[in-house]
């Protein structure tokens, strides 16, 4: 018979040097998947990516914007530019470099697949929305244009990210540049998110704690020097310039203009009614298209019906069924008063 | 109709793909609404023509009995009670009513029917082997999952479904889902645990209620720890022999009833643990949709409940059983029948396990019949007495090599165990093996047709495993650190 203590720890070790192998992402067989061959190539892609911003948002990319967007030193970058310039995918000049119009291909198929990815994760999946972005960083440099396109087909070819960048056509086609960043507008505006920054990755998903997302409307009530006071969903916020210098909007539609404050269905008590104003933004993918399944859309007259013994779900009555509603999803449906008709 | 684009095509020289790229850049302004727009319109559309055609009787009935029923299932007072009350009578009616039917079906099969069988090959002189491979192996691994598993689930599910068309179920989910809930699954997993304790095959069938990709999974891979009527045979025949003789006999009863129970509720609490870990792990990024009707109470149909859940359920598991269990007689014949050397291929499989399976505080027997009865959890018990019989080449007790028995009397279990180097610690564990090891081929089958996917059959059959082989080992380990070597 194995001693006891000396079999628990043999077992104590034989855990701990599987958890080392096949640790997600830090464990060796993770690490020895990421060759050294696919590391060079995502540095010249993210390059190349960055290059790209640069030129879209009108700024010279040097060699240190680049060293710090890569986190690399600068003299480590020579060599990714030189491979690249010899690939054709950029020209050096003067200050800084300009892709060739191979290159800018090159990035838009980067882009392509990156958007594509966060929208097949935002309406596909169920990865939390924060993660979205990291994971896309990976998928980009991993498939190929077929992939991309199959992606493309699946999600019924789709124009815009979750986040509200455009995502390049096939064919490279991308459309002007819509809106304004928030900061631009003045107070009194009401305003309608169209994009929301996902780098960097801490700034958004505060953006996205404070219950902004895309199609909501923002009205601008007071502009300090530092910070900018709107009125999202009913509730005042303050928003530092560091948050509103992120979020991109437009002005709202006359006729889609929201003048009371929407409530949501879960403040419904046992026995009320009221009409369904429609959907949050922030509910997507197969959530939101079992709740249109079900009949709530605009116009619907909900009822609450009962609590469970649980307290959690509560049944509401839409047209006619029973449906249990979980709090967070009956939070994602904005009700107004029905209106009164003798 | 063709002619006409055409000829409005040529008079304004629109080429094709003018007109393809016209249609693509205005897809830009489309917006992100688009598709709700569409199903919005369709659902005003539809309100507008029912507005029309419609004749709508307006009359409140006096007496809501629906909302008053509700009130009285779903409080937060009466709702558990009635709960508990329901499937405790649903489990007694089983356990109670099968138990007859159980034993004749058995002493049919096994008493009457085997014996002749073996007289009727005697007369045609059919060779030795073919009538062991047959009779012995085949037709009694049948017999065995027959009788086990037909009464319990002739009687369970009928009585489940007449509860689910009377539309009491949907309101247990109801009640339960903040619970399932917090550990990431669905109100529902509620109806296929219940349903798993039947069959974990026909469990893991009534996951398709739950339309959640995500929460469906975690309910097909956590099914296995709900006890089926496979394995309550097991738990109460070891839990009597070992647990229940420790105790004066007027109170045998009650702890080995006492120790069943706490296993299966070791099995809910595994249920839960295992869906949490599974809903923040591996199964983070499936997509969750939560949505549950509750249907009007309708009386049920009973004759026709009867029939649809005798066809729909039962007769199918129990036919999958019996194709799974055919070849494990055979294979369970053949391995106490085939020699290498002098010792039977059995034999050389036991010895062969039992240094890993005495680690686990197991044995070699035990082991080796969880392999070779993956088919079915009935024909385990089986398995290991004859194997114990065959490794200590024990004269006088069973029917000899390659044939599956279970015995009457308890003494003899005890003195058969008791050679075979049984502990306390042995029945334990053999207790918590039963309940966490990997389903049954019955079980794996289905979730592969359920699932259509290799990699959830996979993670469900060997998280299992794992998991249990982990408490084994531990327990053992601590066991032997704490009580004494055993």
């Amino acid at each position: 018979m194995i001693d006891p203590v000396m079999a628990l720890l043999t077992a104590g070790a034989v855990c701990l040097g599987a958890f080392l192998m096949f640790w997600p992402e830090k464990g060796l067989i993770a690490r020895l998947r990421w060759s050294k061959d696919t590391g060079k190539r995502v540095l010249m892609e993210d390059a190349l990516k960055h290059i790209y911003n640069c030129e879209e948002e009108n700024v010279t990319c040097t060699f240190h914007s680049l060293a710090g967007a890569l986190l690399k030193e600068p003299n480590q970058i020579t060599p990714i530019i030189t491979r690249l310039e010899s690939l054709g995918l950029l020209t050096i000049s003067g200050q800084g470099f300009q892709l060739t119009s191979e290159g800018k291909n090159y990035a838009l198929r980067i882009l392509r697949v990156h958007r594509l990815w966060e929208r097949y994760l935002a309406e596909e999946t169920g990865v939390p929305e924060t993660a979205w972005h990291e994971q896309a960083e990976i998928k980009e440099h991993i498939f190929t244009e077929e992939d991309a396109n199959r992606i493309s087909r699946q999600l019924g070819y789709p124009r815009y990210d979750p986040h509200g960048d455009p995502i390049p056509t096939a064919s490279g086609d991308l459309p002007p540049h819509r809106g304004r960043l928030l900061n631009n507008f003045s107070e009194g505006d009401i305003v309608q998110v169209i994009h929301i920054e996902d780098e960097p990755s801490d700034v958004y998903a505060e953006i996205i704690e404070r219950g902004i997302y895309l199609g909501i409307q923002i009205e601008i009530s007071k502009k300090l020097k530092n910070s900018i006071h709107i009125l999202v969903a009913g509730k005042v916020q303050t928003l530092p310039v560091l948050l509103s210098g992120n979020i991109t909007v437009q002005p709202a539609p006359e006729e889609q203009k929201i003048e009371e404050p929407l409530q949501s269905l879960s403040s419904l008590k046992t026995g009320e009614e009221a009409e369904v104003a429609g959907i949050s933004r922030a509910c997507r993918g197969a959530q939101r298209r079992r709740l249109m399944d079900l009949g709530v859309v605009p116009g619907t007259v909900v009822s609450m019906v009962m609590t469970s013994a649980g307290g959690d779900p509560k049944a509401y009555n839409i047209r006619g069924a029973m449906i249990a509603l979980r709090e967070d999803q009956a939070g994602f449906i904005h009700i107004q008063p029905l209106k009164k008709v003798n | 109709m063709k002619n006409q684009v055409d000829n409005i095509i040529e008079k304004n020289k629109i080429t094709d793909e003018e007109i393809l790229e016209t249609a693509n850049s205005l897809r830009w302004d489309l917006g992100e609404n688009l598709h709700d727009s569409l199903l919005e319109s369709i659902y005003q559309d539809a309100a507008e023509i029912s507005e029309k055609v419609v004749t709508k009787v307006d009359e409140k009935p006096k007496f809501d009995w629906d909302r008053t029923l509700d009130r009285l299932l779903t409080s937060k007072w009466t709702g558990f009670p009635i709960m508990l009350l329901i499937l405790t009578i649903v489990f007694w009616i089983t356990i109670s009513g099968a138990n007859v039917p159980s034993a004749l079906l058995a002493s049919f099969l096994i008493d009457t029917i085997h014996p002749v069988l073996k007289d009727v090959a005697a007369y045609f002189g059919t060779p030795l082997w073919l009538d062991g491979l047959l009779i012995d192996g085949i037709y009694l691994a049948m017999a065995w999952v027959i009788s086990v598993m037909l009464p319990p689930m002739a009687i369970f599910f009928p009585l489940f479904t007449l509860l689910e068309d009377f539309g009491y179920l949907p309101r247990v989910a109801f009640n339960l889902d903040s619970l399932f809930k917090k550990a990431g699954a669905h109100g529902k997993q509620a109806l296929t645990m219940a349903m798993g304790y039947g069959c974990n095959a026909a469990g893991i069938i009534a996951t398709r209620v739950i339309d959640s990709p995500r929460e469906r999974l975690i309910a097909i891979i956590t099914n296995n720890f709900s006890l089926c009527n496979g394995r309550w045979p097991t738990q109460i025949l070891i839990a009597s022999l070992f647990i229940g003789s420790m105790v004066p006999a007027a109170l045998g009863g009650l702890v080995s009833a006492t120790a069943v129970v706490a296993v299966a509720l070791l099995g809910i609490i595994l249920t839960f643990v295992t869906s949490w870990f599974l809903s923040r792990t591996i199964l983070k990024g499936e997509a969750s949709t939560f949505s549950l009707e509750l249907p009007p109470y309708r009386p049920p149909k009973i004759l026709q409940t009867l029939y649809t859940s005798l066809i729909d359920r039962t007769i199918f598991v129990l036919w999958r059983a019996i194709i799974f269990a055919v070849p494990a007689g055979a294979v369970i014949w053949l391995s106490a029948n085939v020699m290498i050397g002098d010792q039977s291929i059995g034999e050389h499989i036991v010895n062969f396990m039992d240094p890993f399976g005495l680690l686990l505080g197991l044995n070699g027997v035990i082991l080796f019949a969880y392999i070779i009865a993956i088919p079915a959890n009935e024909i385990v018990i089986p398995t290991i007495l004859m194997l114990t019989v065959m490794i200590l080449k024990a004269s006088g007790v069973g029917e000899g090599a390659g044939v599956m028995f279970e015995l009457d009397d308890y003494q003899i279990y005890t003195e058969l165990f008791a050679a075979g180097g049984w502990t306390l610690l042995t029945a334990i564990n053999l207790m918590l093996f039963s309940l966490v090891h990997n389903p049954c081929s019955t079980a794996i089958y289905t979730i592969y047709k359920e699932t259509k996917s290799i990699k959830w059959t996979a993670i469900s059959t060997f998280l299992p495993l794992v998991m249990g082989i982990a408490i084994c080992f531990f327990v053992a380990q601590i066991w032997r650190i704490f009580i004494g070597a055993g």
